[in-house]
């Protein structure tokens, strides 16, 4: 806090510099340049900025849906906060809703019970049109929204979200869908709601006010026996000892982009990984934590307390390079877990000496720096095993040696080239001996997809691995292992006819039998934006384009994909699975965390969180 | 938003479509939030069996790991060894860490677990890829499969020790392993609430042991980052500054921030802010220190920088008077700190504002060391000073702030130039020049060389259209000049070069 004003921003002092300042960077990859002589365009002038800020302006833009999401986040703001408050008057709600409003009641009378574990309950709804009828007044909406809410306790740790995910714009009032979230304390444990309202609002006045209410969908989940959440933070008390965790990881990557210069490898857009496993062969498993470059990478040994020691810098692993991933595995068979890391400048080997110590092995160079995911598997059978490595965009220095095309949002073909590396053991020199055999084996079909993930799987339970990689911005792989004629490994791509293909912004891979009927079903975590949703359905969104491209790009925003393995008739994507909000998800995971020997889900998500109060 | 293009077809379509998206990601760079907030997701299984078409629920809240960080991996691990799954969680945002332990399942509950860790001995060691049945007593509760992975989800490997939740009244009828490398195998006494290790061949599984861990992690909240924009950043290479300008507090005779013979403190400050005027007082203090460390300095005023016409530095002038500042002084001019902020603004790769007190530190040959957010410590201050003379090598390692070790070389000086290029080429195209002029004779790959002469003739091209617009025959000649000689076989540049220089001599004979 005592630095907070130690700086005197410049705006203060100085206005009209820093606004010139503020609009005048130009891009640093201007596509004119490759071309050779020619009159420099200026790709962004000033003017062109300024058209910028008022395409980002709805209202100015002309998508009055989006002007009226924005012109309605406020008294849905207002409505959420006096909901978390409880015992909402009919004041309160006369300020957001009109006196002729019409509701019907938000909580079912009946709900059904899901299935009631010693832990945990599961209650659900779903509306019809004719269930109830409409009851008159802000009275009445207020008595719904009291019953909605009288299962939680109010208090500090009450929360309510109300979000728009679609806007009819129609003469008679606007028609919203409405996402609503709310949690909080119950009776036993705690307790979440989540539902979607069919919301209609009038739009005469300056602020929208709300004409209808009627539910469409409502869950409650009721924890049972404990006065905890499931999971609870502990990681003070795990690493509050440690000096790097202090100075290096309690602060955000924003905090860092400002303070090491990008060419030590400290880059906006980059991201940084986790690997578990036991180095030191104790029982105990250890945590590896990738970092930007700048800063270096940690190994945290697990100590039989449960906290860890930062054995970094003596186990030789301390590395400043920019890392995304890491693999703890075992790449020589003694027994000892060798270390992998994907790093800007490729993938680099180093073995575990069983002393404490890691020794590089072996540096597989990467012409494209944006190296991303690793995995491990001996997709050839020989014994030991072989590495995967995911690659997102193409280095200028590719594209230009290659003459990629241009980037497509929408079905990119102009990434960078995954490897698959088989492990060809110890070299003459001494080197561990990596072979790219990407090619050999038929895994350079759709290879320039801009990977994030990938992960091994036998989905057709023949006894090899397949491979299913996710890809941002492009369709989805997925590669089924078999054999050539001469009896050599080939892998074939079958994304589009076991129907796994996804169009979504692929993130991550996670593999499970989530039905338990013997078959590895497929989670893939994609985004999902409201705005995107709302925006997407609109006439005015690509007014020229055909349905299907239409579809596709709807389908960029639905969120993550659960699809069900039903053998020999592919994969079928589960419509209605409840588990495809993730927002904007990134490592999306299958585990079972009630042991109940179903397979939950897991999604960390959200994409750039700033202390700019707007979202773009 | 420019609309995506449907095919690569239309050049023109998809240039306009990048250049969005770059200016998207120049919002970023400044500190916009996208989808930012956005809590993480837990959904449970309530799916009820094959065939039934139930759904997920969303036990986010509940689940106690909704926090709004901008989350990027989770690994999954039984960390405490309590037999159930816990999480590590690796953020973009503070704090970068969660282990969140999982207290779902008390013993009176009923659900329990089993464990296994594999060993191939036919197979790769760790047995990745083998796949793990455990068959359960209850017929109609079928039967729990995993698969051994190294690498999953996104970015991340989770414990190789596989876990299976045995809800409550389900019992273990056996465990089969098919190992990667098509060995079927049977174990037989395995019981619920137990870890045990599988050795391919052994057809025995062996209890892990039990020995007791006292493990004690309590939960508590992270503390935030505290948001300071102060800091003070040792530069990895030199930066050759670009032409910068200053004035007299009270004259208006232009000076170069380039000249001098020892490595100075250029320190902007505004006489407003307290920060700044302690800053400067404790400078003065200092002096025979940073004498003895060959440390000059140079106070530049950014008073009323934003007032059209005369600037009255009075108030800036009286304050120095009264301290008796003992070094050289000047007026910053708003083109000085747009430059600043293009050089700053290339050396990171998100935008910080400019802010004062902000400190340079130059060496005697015009080189930027190191830049400071708010007073620099004086330890920190005399430290860079005295390296100023460090090799790039040593500048590379004192530059990261932590300890620690690096495989890759140091990238090369023509890509760092190019970047300044890069940053300044759309505001000023000649200094954008200046660089990629220094970075020629650097470069030694023989396409990367020709790339950025290409580059560079594009670049001299414009500026002689400039040039020629504003008259300056004689700096469009030099500029096509240099075009004909960066490209030979340029016959456009040649002639317009003729044109230039007949039209300068048909002026000269006017």
């Amino acid at each position: 806090m005592r630095n907070k004003k130690i700086l005197v921003p410049l705006a203060l002092v100085a206005a009209a510099i820093v606004a010139v300042v503020w609009w005048s960077r130009s891009p640093t990859d201007s596509p004119m340049l490759a071309d050779g002589p020619a009159l420099l365009s200026t790709p962004q002038t000033r003017q062109d900025a300024a058209a910028l800020r008022d395409r980002m302006d709805p209202a100015k833009s002309g998508w009055q849906s989006e002007a009226f999401a924005e012109a309605a986040a406020a008294p849905l703001k207002k409505l959420a906060m006096q909901m978390a408050r409880g015992d909402l008057g009919q004041e309160e709600i006369a300020e957001i809703a009109d006196a002729g409003c019409l509701s019907r009641a938000l909580r079912p009378r009946q709900p059904r019970e899901i299935r009631r574990d010693p832990h945990v309950v599961v209650r659900r709804a779903t509306f019809g049109e004719s269930d109830e009828a409409d009851k008159l007044g802000t009275e009445s909406l207020a008595a719904a929204l009291n019953a909605l809410m009288s299962t939680i306790v109010k208090g500090t740790e009450t929360r309510v979200k109300l979000k728009i995910t679609s806007v009819e714009m129609r003469p008679e009032g606007v028609e919203t869908t409405i996402a609503y979230e709310a949690s909080g304390r119950g009776s036993t444990g705690w307790i979440q709601q989540t539902g979607e309202w069919h919301c209609v609002w009038k739009q005469d006045a300056a602020t929208p006010r709300i004409v209808s209410i009627r539910p469409h969908r409502w869950e409650e989940v009721e924890t049972l026996q404990s006065e905890r959440r499931w999971m609870s933070d502990c990681t003070q008390s795990v690493l509050g000892a440690s000096v790097a965790f202090k100075q290096q990881l309690s602060y955000g990557l924003d905090h860092w982009l400002g303070r090491i210069e990008r060419s030590h490898g400290m880059l906006y857009f980059r991201r940084q990984g986790l690997a578990v496993g036991d180095v030191n062969g104790d029982g105990l498993d250890d945590v590896y934590v990738c970092q930007a470059g700048g800063l270096p990478n940690r190994l945290f040994l697990q100590q039989a307390d449960g906290t860890v020691a930062d054995v970094s810098r003596a186990a030789g692993v301390d590395w400043l390079d920019s890392t995304s991933s890491a693999l703890l595995v075992d790449l020589n068979n003694d027994g000892r877990q060798d270390l992998v890391l994907a790093t800007a400048a490729g993938v680099l080997v180093q073995f575990n000496r069983g002393d404490g110590t890691f020794g590089r092995r072996a540096l597989v160079a990467f012409d494209d720096s944006d190296v991303q995911a690793l995995s491990a598997v001996d997709y050839d059978n020989d014994g030991d095993l072989d590495l995967y490595v995911t690659v997102d965009f193409a280095s200028g220095t590719t594209r230009r040696r290659e003459g990629l095309p241009g980037f497509l949002y929408h079905d990119a073909n102009d990434g960078g080239i995954n490897r698959l590396l088989r492990n060809d053991g110890g070299g003459k020199n001494g080197d561990w001996v990596f072979t790219d055999v990407t090619a050999e084996v038929g895994l350079d079909t759709h290879n320039r997809r801009h990977s994030l993930a990938a992960s091994w799987e036998d989905y057709d339970n023949d006894g090899d691995l397949d491979l299913y990689v996710a890809n941002d911005y492009g369709q989805n792989c997925l590669y089924r292992n078999g054999r050539d004629a001469s009896g050599n490994v080939r892998f074939e791509e079958v994304a589009e006819a076991a129907g796994v293909v996804d169009f979504g912004s692929g993130m991550s891979v996670s593999w499970a039998d989530y039905n338990r009927d013997g078959r590895m079903d497929l989670y893939v975590g994609n985004m999902f934006s409201t705005a995107g949703s709302r925006i997407t359905t609109q006439d005015r969104f690509l007014p020229n384009t055909t349905p299907s491209r239409r579809a596709l790009y709807r389908r960029f925003v639905k969120g993550n994909s659960l699809y069900r393995n039903d053998g020999p008739k592919g994969f079928r994507e589960v419509d209605h699975s409840g588990a495809a909000m993730g927002r904007w998800a990134w490592s999306s995971q299958f585990a079972d965390l009630d042991n109940d020997g179903w397979e939950d889900i897991v999604v960390a998500n959200g994409y750039i969180t700033t202390d700019d109060p707007g979202d773009l | 938003m420019s609309p995506s293009p449907r095919d690569n077809s239309n050049r023109r379509a998809v240039d306009e479509y990048i250049a969005a998206w770059s200016a998207i990601t120049k919002l970023f760079r400044r500190g916009s939030s996208q989808s930012g907030n956005e809590r993480n997701c837990v959904f449970l299984n309530r799916t009820g069996g094959p065939g039934r078409a139930m759904r997920f629920a969303n036990v986010s809240a509940v689940s106690g790991l909704d926090f709004p960080d901008d989350g990027r991996c989770v690994v999954v691990v039984d960390w405490d060894h309590d037999g159930d799954l816990d999480l590590w969680m690796r953020n973009r945002t503070a704090p970068k860490l969660r282990l969140m332990i999982n207290q779902t399942v008390s013993s009176a509950e009923g659900n329990s677990f089993v464990a296994f860790k594999l060993t191939g001995t036919s197979c790769n060691r760790d047995a990745i890829g083998a796949r793990v049945e455990v068959k359960l007593t209850d017929a109609t509760a079928g039967r729990l499969i995993q698969t051994l992975r190294a690498g999953d989800g996104y970015l991340s490997q989770s414990s190789k020790w596989l876990h299976f939740g045995l809800a409550k009244g389900t019992a273990i009828k056996g465990v089969s392993v098919r190992w990667p490398d098509g060995q079927q195998e049977q174990f037989g006494a395995v019981a619920g609430g137990r870890r045990y290790k599988l050795r391919q061949g052994s057809g025995e599984a062996q209890p892990a042991s039990t020995e007791p861990r006292s493990v004690r992690l309590a939960a508590s909240r992270q503390p935030r980052d505290t948001n300071s924009s102060v800091a003070q950043v040792l530069l990895p290479r030199k930066i050759p500054l670009p032409d910068l300008f200053y004035r007299g507090m009270n004259d208006e005779k232009k000076q170069s921030l380039r000249a001098g013979s020892q490595t100075k403190l250029v320190m902007l400050w505004a006489s407003t802010c307290p920060h700044c005027r302690r800053e400067l007082t404790s400078l003065a203090k200092d002096k025979s220190q940073l004498d003895a460390a060959g440390l000059d300095v140079l106070a530049l005023n950014v008073d009323q920088l934003s007032v059209e016409g005369a600037v009255d530095v009075t108030a800036a002038q009286k304050f120095l008077d009264d301290i008796k500042f003992p070094y050289r002084t000047g007026r910053a001019s708003g083109a000085l700190l747009d430059k600043i902020q293009h050089l700053i603004g290339a050396l990171f790769d998100s935008e910080v504002p400019l802010a004062v007190p902000l400190g340079l530190l130059i060496d005697s040959e015009g080189n930027l060391l190191a830049v400071y957010r708010g007073p620099p410590p004086r330890d920190v201050l005399l430290f860079d000073a005295r390296h100023a003379d460090a090799d790039e090598q040593q500048r590379r390692d004192m530059a990261a702030p932590f300890p620690g070790r690096w495989y890759t070389q140091h990238p090369g000086r023509p890509a760092l130039l190019e970047l300044l290029a890069d940053h300044f080429q759309e505001d000023y195209p000649d200094e954008a020049v200046g660089y990629l002029e220094m970075a020629l004779p650097e470069v030694k790959n023989a396409a990367a060389k020709q790339s950025l002469e290409q580059r560079m003739a594009a670049l001299h091209y414009y500026l002689a259209s400039q040039q020629v617009a504003s008259n300056d025959l004689a700096g469009a000649e030099r500029s096509l000049a240099r075009v004909v000689e960066l490209q030979p076989q340029n016959r456009k540049a040649r002639q317009q070069l003729e044109d230039v220089q007949a039209r300068r001599r048909l002026r000269d004979e006017k």
